[in-house]
């Protein structure tokens, strides 16, 4: 049996932090601004 | 919470950056929303913070608005403190538009630590519930050091704070002028400041999130109220009870009597027995989550079988923080057509 601290073995991986199983990833808002507001063109009068 | 420059030239260097969040921001800085706490927000840099030189020279200067505030986290660069607002979405968006402005994230960061901020000091047992339904509520999972909540405080003359995760003010400025929801007979008054002259309990999130922003104004709320006889005292006394029925289901209760918070209390000065309590919830909710992952290897459809006889503790404090923030804005919703919650 090869242990995890053997040589040749896999090292030992603990992260310091993980995502939480239970909790849903909401999608992150992209860091955008909404865009300007095109100016209200006013129709040519017809004549 | 020392900050010396104005919301409104925060505002106007943000301004250029995030126009639409800004104005939101500005529009309703103070409005409190269903009767929450306000939120006040520290962020510490771990990295060497050039990001934010342009914000702090834009607002006086580091020797003007970080030099005055001796707090700090030991291994930050800079700790910027915001004013407060009134709610978790301003808070929120605040720390977006600043996003913007440096051009790099704030949330989940592991440079950054976002420190949340709430008005009234919990209690230490409040204070024992605060933390762990933030640790267990949080998107994510972590392992810590003593060292990493180590602040320019832990060990002040003054104001000894210890290394913990929840932590009391300095006495500093405090923003009182924020609506509170008190109950009076049987109907809701709302007072227009907050029933504090100074005190909050603060909790250091380490790398935050917008769910632990959230999360913490939630259960600050609950508490707070509880504690000081708010609107929420009844919700909030509530809480507490399932909270505490949560935590020995899983026989964790004797948690809640480590010390969490520094107080007065000359037996609370003990960072060591705090730390073993912290560890064992890592070490029990890690486990957890080793155990619903395998799970759902085995069984595609692993959200539908409890992980042992309950849900599991992450899916119950979940499940617990979900029923309080919906209960909570429903009472509220049936006073604003003006029935008795």
């Amino acid at each position: 049996m090869i242990r995890a601290h053997q040589p040749g073995s896999e090292p030992i991986d603990i992260p310091e932090t993980i995502p939480n199983p239970v909790v849903v990833p909401k999608p992150t808002p992209p860091p955008t601004e909404p865009a300007p507001k095109e100016p209200v063109r006013i129709p040519e009068k017809i004549p | 919470m020392s900050y010396r420059y104005s919301f409104e030239d925060l505002l106007a260097l943000l301004h250029g950056h995030a126009p639409a969040k800004v104005d939101a921001v500005a529009l309703h800085r103070r409005r409190v929303e269903h009767g929450h706490l306000s939120v006040g927000l520290k962020i510490h840099c771990l990295g060497d913070g050039s990001q934010f030189s342009t914000l702090v020279e834009g607002l006086g200067g580091a020797q003007k608005i970080l030099d005055v505030n001796y707090y700090k986290h030991s291994h930050a660069s800079l700790c910027l403190v915001l004013p407060p607002v009134g709610s978790a979405r301003s808070a929120i968006l605040l720390l977006e538009c600043i996003e913007h402005f440096i051009g790099s994230a704030l949330f989940s960061n592991p440079e950054i630590q976002i420190q949340v901020c709430s008005p009234g000091r919990l209690d230490a047992r409040r204070s024992a519930l605060l933390a762990i339904g933030f640790y267990l509520g949080s998107d994510t999972l972590r392992r810590y050091t003593l060292g990493d909540l180590a602040t320019s405080f832990a060990e002040n003359q003054h104001y000894p704070r210890g290394r913990r995760l929840v932590l009391y003010d300095a006495e500093g400025d405090f923003d009182r002028n924020f609506d509170w929801w008190k109950e009076s007979g049987k109907h809701r008054l709302v007072e227009p400041q907050l029933p504090f002259e100074n005190g909050r309990s603060d909790l250091l999130t380490g790398s935050g999130s917008r769910l632990d922003i959230q999360n913490i104004n939630l259960l600050a709320t609950l508490l707070v109220h509880a504690q000081y006889q708010g609107y929420w005292n009844q919700l909030g006394m509530q809480f507490q009870e399932e909270m505490e029925a949560l935590l020995e289901r899983h026989v964790l209760n004797g948690l809640v009597d480590a010390p969490w918070v520094r107080t007065d209390d000359p037996e609370s000065d003990d960072d060591d027995g705090f730390f073993a309590a912290l560890q064992e919830l890592v070490a029990y909710a890690f486990e957890e989550s080793v155990r619903i992952k395998k799970k759902g290897r085995l069984f595609p459809g692993w959200h539908e079988i409890p992980v042992r006889s309950s849900h599991g503790i992450l899916q119950e404090v979940q499940s617990l923080l979900q029923k309080y923030r919906s209960e909570l804005v429903r009472q509220s919703r049936l006073l604003d057509q003006g029935g008795r919650a």
